[in-house]
Parts: structure tokens; sequence; C-alpha cells
């Protein structure tokens, strides 16, 4: 599934190395249309539903975290 | 109260004084007090206003808070997996029946003092800080609402957040988990912050009493004069400089009230982080005004863009029109929408649309067509990480902002038509050597300004490479230390500018 995520990452954003970034919220490395795009190729994929309330930079700074997101969606909906 | 008066000043000692003075656990009711004290000195028949909107928003996320807890704890005890999310439904739709009344309330009461000048002859005064303490509540009740904080117990700690003194004049704008924790904790008493606070004071003051008051000067006659027979290119300075003016009025004063909270040992906000080095549109929102566009990404654009309406256009467009395109354009539709609000909450006016519009659609297009544009790149041989190429970047996005700044400047449809047509048909760039000394300054402040420019830009790119400018003047000799501190005083004492009925707390976001 991780490498589900990371492919879904590298389409939106090829130029960024998704597996060593760590803050790409606090460093500014995505921007809003690029979350928009994230949270519906998540969505999409995994048959989830990220809510506005999930949007913290803590669920989002780094594919580890995105992909633990995308797990406690599909666990707790 | 006037930052830079004399009363402000005693103002700020004695509250210091107080507050250190206080034992740690009870330091923030000083600032409470103090804060309520300043707002009452601004204007005493606005404080039951921002009271009314402390305690509504305090019940409101309150309530909220209980309605978290059932579907946090209650709720969970429930085995049948159908009858729990009926509940849980039942009581999120309770949840939002509270927020949308709240937000109604709030949102009108902001409303209907912003647009009084539309059907009163002589419009209401704005409460101080009306817009920013709005916001910072509202933002306050949402964050509950998504269960991201959990609601303040204490209707006076509450009522701290809502008004802090410093922040309530133009923000920045706080979310509860920034400011919060930072206006109760224990903190000593450091002589290390009240010195820095007291130069990023300093340093505010500078900006906005030599640069940008000096700037005003030029704009208002520039602007104030006839624009059918004003050149183009005079024009175009006059919003050039205007883009300094505001630049320098408002981060200067964010710096002002920066530093003075950095006294009580209370970090605010970035507010600015060097707009005008910006290479994309979207890099610039993101360096000015940062709380509010945060703000709006959080509360507006979000929600709108991740609607369910919004997911149908995309996966609509997604399958007419491909990836790209199924991708960025909910969310380009969605930065015409806020941005539309952002310029009309700067004024109800046809011109502040327009400029909505400008900034919206430019945003949309830029992400709509990147691949295009990376194909020219890509076509053309273009290096993007050169010098020239990121200079050429940053002077794009000035002059897009500067365009902008036509719509929000122009005093009406007719006006607007003029200021273009005289830039772009009747330019005569001679006028700017001929003509400058027409529009209210002289040589030597023509002089005074630009040095002033040429400090700014020096610090700026100073910081722009990673340096820390206070913490590299405080590893300077102390002597050194009071020979900047003096000199700054001094200039501000001697090159400020100080017409008749000045105002020095009229800060241009002041009236939001």
């Amino acid at each position: 599934m991780m490498e589900e995520v990371l492919e879904i990452l590298q389409g939106i954003k090829p130029d960024v190395d998704f597996a060593e970034e760590k803050a790409l919220i606090d460093d500014g490395i995505l921007d809003s249309f690029d979350i928009i795009s994230i949270v519906n190729g998540l969505n999409d994929a995994f048959d989830i539903e990220i809510t506005v309330a999930e949007l913290l930079p803590e669920h989002f700074n780094d594919a580890e975290a995105i992909w633990h997101l995308v797990q406690d969606m599909r666990e707790n909906g | 109260m006037n930052l830079l008066s004399l009363s402000f000043f005693c103002f700020l000692l004695m509250l210091l004084a107080f507050y250190y003075l206080m034992p740690k656990r009870h330091r923030w009711i000083v600032l409470l007090a103090g804060s309520y004290l300043f707002y009452a000195a601004a204007g005493l028949r606005f404080v039951p206003l921002l009271l009314f909107t402390t305690v509504w928003t305090y019940l409101a996320a309150r309530k909220l808070g209980v309605y978290n807890r059932v579907i946090r704890e209650e709720l969970k005890q429930i085995g049948d997996k159908s009858l729990r999310k009926e509940k849980k439904e039942a009581v999120i739709r309770k949840k939002k029946r509270i927020v949308a009344l709240t937000l109604a309330v709030n949102v009108s009461v902001l409303f209907f003092f912003k647009t009084s000048y539309l059907w009163k002859e002589v419009p209401l005064l704005l409460p101080l800080g009306i817009s920013f303490y709005t916001f910072q509540t509202i933002g306050y009740l949402i964050d509950v609402y998504r269960a991201q904080i959990e609601p303040e117990q204490n209707l006076l700690r509450y009522a701290l957040f809502a008004s802090y003194f410093p922040q309530i004049i133009q923000g920045p704008i706080h979310r509860y988990r920034q400011l919060g924790s930072q206006l109760f904790e224990e903190k000593k008493f450091s002589w290390r912050e009240i010195k820095l606070g007291f130069w990023l004071f300093l340093w505010g003051m500078f900006k906005k009493i030599v640069i940008s008051e000096r700037a005003a000067v030029f704009v208002s006659h520039v602007l104030g004069s006839d624009l059918q027979e004003t050149p183009g290119a005079m024009l175009l300075l006059g919003v050039f400089v205007f883009n300094l003016q505001l630049y320098t009025d408002f981060s200067g004063g964010i710096d002002m009230v920066s530093g003075i909270s950095q006294m009580f040992g209370i970090t605010l906000a970035e507010n600015f982080r060097r707009p005008f080095f910006a290479r994309t549109l979207g890099e610039y929102w993101h360096r000015w005004h940062i709380t509010l566009g945060t703000w709006i990404k959080d509360y507006v654009f979000y929600p709108i863009a991740m609607s369910r309406t919004f997911g149908r256009l995309g996966k609509r467009a997604k399958d007419r029109l491909g990836n790209h395109i199924g991708r960025t354009l909910p969310a380009g539709i969605t930065s015409v929408i806020t941005f539309i609000l952002i310029g009309l909450w700067h004024d109800v006016t046809g011109y502040y649309f327009l400029y909505g519009i400008w900034h919206g659609m430019l945003m949309a297009l830029s992400n709509l067509c990147e691949p295009l544009f990376e194909r020219f790149r890509t076509c053309f041989e273009v290096r993007t990480e050169c010098l020239s190429y990121r200079w050429m970047q940053r002077l794009r996005t000035f002059m897009i902002v500067t365009v902008g700044e036509y719509f929000s400047l122009a005093t009406g449809m007719a006006a607007l038509g003029i200021m273009f047509r005289q830039t772009l048909l009747h330019f005569e760039y001679s006028s700017l050597f001929l003509g400058i000394l027409n529009y209210g300054l002289d040589g030597k402040d023509w002089l005074v300004l630009a040095a002033g420019v040429l400090v700014l830009i020096c610090v700026s790119m100073k910081q722009e490479s990673g340096v820390r400018i206070r913490e590299a003047l405080e590893r300077q000799n102390l002597y050194f230390q009071w020979l900047m501190v003096l000199g700054i005083l001094l200039t501000t004492a001697v090159f400020g500018v100080y017409g008749p009925g000045y105002d020095a707390s009229a800060f241009i976001y002041g009236g939001f």
C-alpha cells in the first residue's frame, strides 16, 4: 500500500523525492492545489473519504504520515 | 491608543511591570486587563461588541465540546455499527446547526459594520480589529467543531485569546493551538526577550514612519491629481510606491506589535516573509499576510474544493479533459471564489471584485496551464535555476501584483479606465525626470526614501539568505548594538514623516 501512496504522490509532483522529504508542508513543498490533488487521488485509490478535519500538517508532512492517515481512514472510516 | 504616543509607552511600561511582578501563574490576568484597557481606550462603545463575540463563541464552542465528547466516548460504547453511525450523524447535525448559527451571527455583525457606507450617509466607525478578532474566533470555533482542539473551559482565558492587545489592531490571525498555550505558560522574566522585542519594535517603526508615511505622501498626490492629465509613467510609479507603502505600513505595524508581544515572552505568528522576493503568484500569497492566507485556506478554500460537488466536477473533468485538468480544475475554481471573497473583504465594491478575479484567475490559470509552460521551457531549453531567470520571475510576479493594485486603488470604474488608458497609451516616461518633484516629495525626501528602501532591501536579502538579523546583531560588541539602536531612533526622529493630524496608529489594515 505504501508503494501505491508513493505512486500517487509522484504522479502529482514528479520532481519531489517523497521517500526522503520529511517536511512537505512545513517547507512549503506542497501547496494547496497539490493537497487537493493528493486527497482526491487517495480517496479514489483507497475508497476513503478524507475530510477537511484531517488536513493537518502532521498528516501530510511526509509519505509515511500520509500512509498512516490512509490506514487510519480505512480502519476507522 | 497611538502606538507611538507617550500614553502608550506609559501603558506598556506599567503593564510590563505588573506582568513580571505578578506570580507567574496569574500573569495572563494582567494581560487580559491590559488588553481590555487598550481596547476601551480605542473606543469604549465597542467593548460590548467584543464581549458579545467572545461570550457567544465561547458558549458555542463549549457546547460543541460536549458533542465531541459524546462522539468520542459515549457512542463508542454502542456495539451495533449501523445504530452507532445513525447516532453519530444525529450528533453531527446538531454540531452543524450550532456552527451555522454562530457563524451567521458573527459574519452578519462584521458585514453590518463593513458595509455601513452603502446604506448610511455617514458610515459607522469600524470597531478596532473587528475583522481580525472575528476571524480568530471563527477559526477557534471551527477547530473545535472539527475536534482538532478541546474548547477552553475558562471564559476569562478565552477572552484573552480573543482580545490579546498587540494583535487585535491588525493581526496576525492566530489559531488557538498557536497562541493559547503561550498566553498561559508560566514565563520567566528575560532581559533578552525585552531587548529583542524592543529592536523589532524599532525596526517596524522605521519601516512605518520613515518609508511608509513618506511613500504615502507621493501616492496620495499622484492619485489625488487629475488622472486625465497624469502621465502613465507617473501613475505606474505611484502604484509601485503604493506597493512599498502598503508593505512597509502593514509589515512595519506587525513588527511593532510582534516586538511588543515578545517583551511579554509571547511570539506572534509570522505574517510577512519578504513577499516581493516571490517567484510566482502562489508563492507571493504564501509570503504576504500569511495568517490570513492560512485562515482562508483552512476555513474557505479546502471546504469548498473538497466538497462533494467539486469532487464530482473533478471526476467529470478528468474523464473528459484528462488527469491534469481533473486534478486542478476544482482547486482552480475554488481559488477564484476565495480571491473574490478576499477582495470583497477589503471593500464591497466592483473594483475589489475585479481585484479578486485578477488574482484568482491567474492562480487558477497558472496551475491549469502548467503542462503548457513546462513544454515551452523544455522546447526552448529555458534554464530555470539561474540567477537571471529567478529575477525575471520576481519581476513578473511584482508586475502582476502591481496591476492588481490598479483595481484596489481606483475610486470608480471611470477612474480605473483612465488609469489603465494613461498607463498604456500616454506613458510619457520623461515625466519621471521632469515632474517627479511635483507630487508632494522634494529631492531630499526622495533621497531619504531611496536610502530607506536600500536598507530594507539589504536587510531582506540577508534574511532571504538565512541570516537572522537580530541574533547577528546580538553577537556584535555592546557599543555597536547601542549605536544601531540610537541610529534607528535618530533616523526615525529626524527623517520620520509627521504631518499635521498625523496619527501613527492609523495603520491601513487597522481599518479592517
